[in-house]
């Protein structure tokens, strides 16, 4: 658990753009609730890796949402039975269920569809939120920390340039 | 561009993606084989083995290489055990999640191999527990031969005469139960009669009433004031004694019914003896009417655990056919075998089972020889498919066996009325070496025999109703006998001699989970003509100790009882004197107003 924070703030106070990492909650979002072995899951890893978002966010994100998922199949799996049951979408999946390619994704899984359609409803939000959330911290909380003598003291302490040099080598993300 | 673009990114994407391509091909074959392993187990109930299982691609197929299903029951034995198993698959159906099998061909089936080791699972649950089943497999009615468990232990009588003390030591008599609390209850009511008898007028008051009409008697010179006073003081002593006439009349009215009821009692009591001897008789004697059910005895046990056995891998194999389903606002719903959530089933183009083998050609090798199969439409989707499962297995010049046919239908393309049929015919079966019975108080083995067998199964939702008609040739059939054999079964076991064919058929219905088996022979009758003399001879010494047996016990308690009755008796004795004493006084009153007494003026 604090290894996980210790990450998500190293990510957070690191000089990366919020979007890109914001996108990689977003992508991680997605690929942690609904379930692994999915189809769409490939187009988002495909992005992932070929678009600039931060892999370390990508990566703790997946985590999370991974631990989430368990919490939230139940509600998933109501969601996307009524989603699939819904009287005015059913010629929309009668028609992709006979497409070779809709039926690999089984969105007709009620696990399948209520995480993906949970997740892409609330990519957009999320992005939005997570975006402002980071220059936020960044501006407010990020900037009152350095200027607090402890920090200061800490900064020109000889044990913090020894670790900076150690995380130097290590190399950052 | 580059400020979004990860060039890097596209090649890492590419390495994953042929990782997991390489991965898959490697690694495929034992994935397979973990699966069917894993999944038939849980299925099973006990381990399901598979040596190797290999995956081609092109052309797309899987062969499957010494299947084992081990028997639930007996973990040291394969309930099947399967050479190879191979199959094409059709790839565009594949990527749809169907698995469309055009033509499946399992070679090499055997039935009850051994195994080297246990195929026991260590985390299985015990096996369902009578209870649970049901009352499945119990015997017909009919007969006084005993019936424990659903197929159980189907008890013979011993042919010995059973011992009478012992029968009397565990079973209640019910001359007894009637007697003892009857004693207790006039004991009771004797005690009450006697409190009653102290509350109503006895000799002493009745002495009083005299002296009183005595003094009465010696006023009647006392002019017209005395004449007065005794006439009024007599309608008292009158009404008196008349008052105390009643209270004992009603006494006596109540004592008489409650004696009527005790002499009843009494007399029931004194008949139950016989009754409890008849019923001890039809208990633990062997009758002429129960050597009749004698073959069913000796072979039901055998036939029902059959049945059962039967049953019970219908109940597995039944999910292949029709698998669970429900309907969510008008949606079929299906509970995926695996994973999570439901999976929501939508109208089909070209509408295919997620699951179907078109044609599955097997060889089942016995000992007697090969026996090819045909077995149409694997699905657990009949419905989708419109078709039901149907399967032929036939065996002709086996070794020991002129021909076996073996056809039916599973059909379940609308679930609510499902019928599946079985009809299995066998010709010319060298039976060699079959213990018909295995019970201890008269093993049953069949040497050598010629047998014809026709099997006709219906099972239409959760009813099944089967008849099995089987003819025996050529019959040798042998028992054991002991040193000091009672001479019931020595006259069984001389009969076996004579037999030299003969019929046993079974008709079995009900519900799968409490049928009824009815199994008749002419084995009975043979039994029956053998032994009947020795059975009636036996039943008759077997009544005689047990009637002086039961009327020992009995005899006491019943003279105990009738004591109380007599001690009863006597308190009605003393109400009749009473009220004998009460209405003589009476009478010396009426004596005294009447004529030559004291006439009153008015």
């Amino acid at each position: 658990m604090f290894r996980l924070i210790a990450k998500l703030l190293k990510i957070l106070n690191s000089e990366s753009d919020p979007g890109q990492i914001s996108f990689a909650f977003c992508f991680a979002m997605i690929l942690g609730l609904t379930p692994f072995y999915s189809l769409h899951n490939i187009p988002v890893l495909f992005l992932v890796l070929i678009l600039r978002v931060n892999l370390s966010a990508f990566i703790l994100g997946w985590a999370f949402f991974s631990g989430v998922a368990y919490l939230l199949d139940p509600l998933f799996n109501r969601l996307g039975l009524w989603i699939l049951t819904a009287g005015f979408l059913e010629g929309l999946w009668t028609s992709l269920y006979n497409i070779t390619l809709f039926r690999m994704e089984k969105f007709y899984n009620s696990i399948v569809m209520g995480s993906l359609f949970f997740s892409i409803v609330l990519f957009v939000p999320l992005y939005i939120a997570s975006n402002m959330g980071i220059r936020r911290y960044r501006d407010h909380v990020l900037a009152w920390i350095e200027k607090t003598r402890v920090m200061k003291l800490l900064k020109a302490s000889k044990l913090y340039h020894a670790y900076q040099t150690i995380s130097g080598l290590r190399g950052t993300s | 561009m580059k400020r979004f673009i990860r060039l890097k990114g596209l090649a890492a994407f590419v390495i994953i993606i042929a990782v997991f391509g390489i991965f898959w091909f490697l690694f495929a074959d034992g994935i397979v084989k973990n699966l069917i392993q894993k999944y038939g187990s849980r299925a099973v109930g006990a381990k399901v083995e598979l040596k190797a299982a290999d995956l081609s691609l092109f052309p797309m197929g899987l062969k499957l290489d010494q299947l084992q299903v081990t028997d639930p029951d007996s973990p040291m034995k394969n309930a099947v055990e399967i050479r190879q198993i191979s199959f094409g698959l059709e790839p565009l159906n594949l990527l749809r999640r169907k698995v469309i099998i055009k033509e499946m061909i399992v070679d090499g089936i055997q039935l009850g191999t051994s195994r080297k080791t246990s195929g026991a699972m260590k985390s299985r649950k015990m096996p369902r527990k009578a209870a649970e089943v049901g009352e499945a497999g119990k015997e017909a009615k009919g007969g006084p031969l005993a019936v424990k468990g659903p197929c159980g232990a189907i008890s013979l009588p011993s042919f010995q005469v059973p011992d009478v003390h012992k029968i009397l030591q565990m079973e209640q008599l019910q001359s007894l139960a009637l007697l003892d609390p009857l004693r207790k209850d006039i004991q009771g009511e004797k005690a009450k009669w006697q409190d009653t008898l102290a509350k109503l007028p006895d000799k002493k008051k009745f002495d009083d009433y005299r002296a009183r009409l005595d003094k009465l008697k010696s006023a009647k010179q006392g002019g017209i004031s005395g004449l007065l006073g005794s006439a009024s003081e007599l309608s008292i002593l009158q009404k008196d004694i008349r008052r105390d006439l009643e209270a004992i009349k009603t006494a006596q009215k109540e004592f008489g019914n409650e004696m009527a009821s005790f002499k009843a009692r009494l007399a029931e009591a004194k008949t139950a003896p016989l009754k409890d001897v008849a019923r001890l008789k039809e208990k633990y004697s062997l009758s002429s009417a129960g050597l009749k059910h004698l073959s069913r005895t000796l072979l039901g046990s055998r036939l029902c655990r059959l049945v059962q056995k039967g049953v019970a891998w219908y109940r597995k194999l039944e999910p292949m056919v029709e698998r669970a389903r429900k309907k969510e606002k008008g949606h079929e719903v299906i509970k995926p075998v695996r994973g999570k959530g439901v999976d929501v089933r939508f109208k089909e183009y070209e509408p295919l089972p997620d699951f179907l083998v078109r044609t599955a050609k097997a060889r089942i090798m016995l000992q007697a020889g090969d026996i090819s199969g045909l077995i149409r439409n694997i699905t657990p989707d009949q419905d989708v498919l419109g078709r039901p499962l149907t399967y032929t297995f036939t065996g002709t010049k086996l070794k020991g066996l002129q021909s076996i046919d073996l056809h039916g239908t599973l059909d379940h393309v609308v679930p609510a009325s499902a019928k599946d049929t079985a009809n299995l015919t066998l010709k010319g079966y060298q039976v060699k070496d079959l213990m018909l019975s295995d019970s201890k108080a008269f093993p049953l083995r069949l040497d050598h025999a010629l047998a014809d067998l026709k099997m006709d199964a219906l099972l239409k939702g959760n009813s099944i109703k089967a008849t099995l008609t089987s003819g025996f040739d050529s019959v040798k059939l042998s028992g054991e006998s002991g040193e000091k054999e009672s001479p019931i079964k020595a006259a069984l076991l001389s009969s076996l001699t004579g037999i030299s064919r003969f019929h046993v058929n079974a008709d079995i219905h009900g519900k799968l989970t409490d049928y009824t088996i009815g199994l008749t022979s002419d084995l009975d009758r043979a039994f029956a003509d053998a032994a009947g003399r020795a059975v009636k001879e036996q039943a008759a010494d077997f009544e005689k100790k047990l009637k002086k047996a039961v009327m020992a016990k009995v005899e006491g308690p019943l003279q105990s009882t009738g004591k109380e009755m007599g001690g009863l008796n006597a308190i009605g004795q003393e109400l009749t004197g009473r009220l004998n004493m009460g209405n003589s006084l009476l009478g010396n009153l009426k004596g005294v107003t009447g004529k030559g007494g004291l006439k009153l003026p008015f």
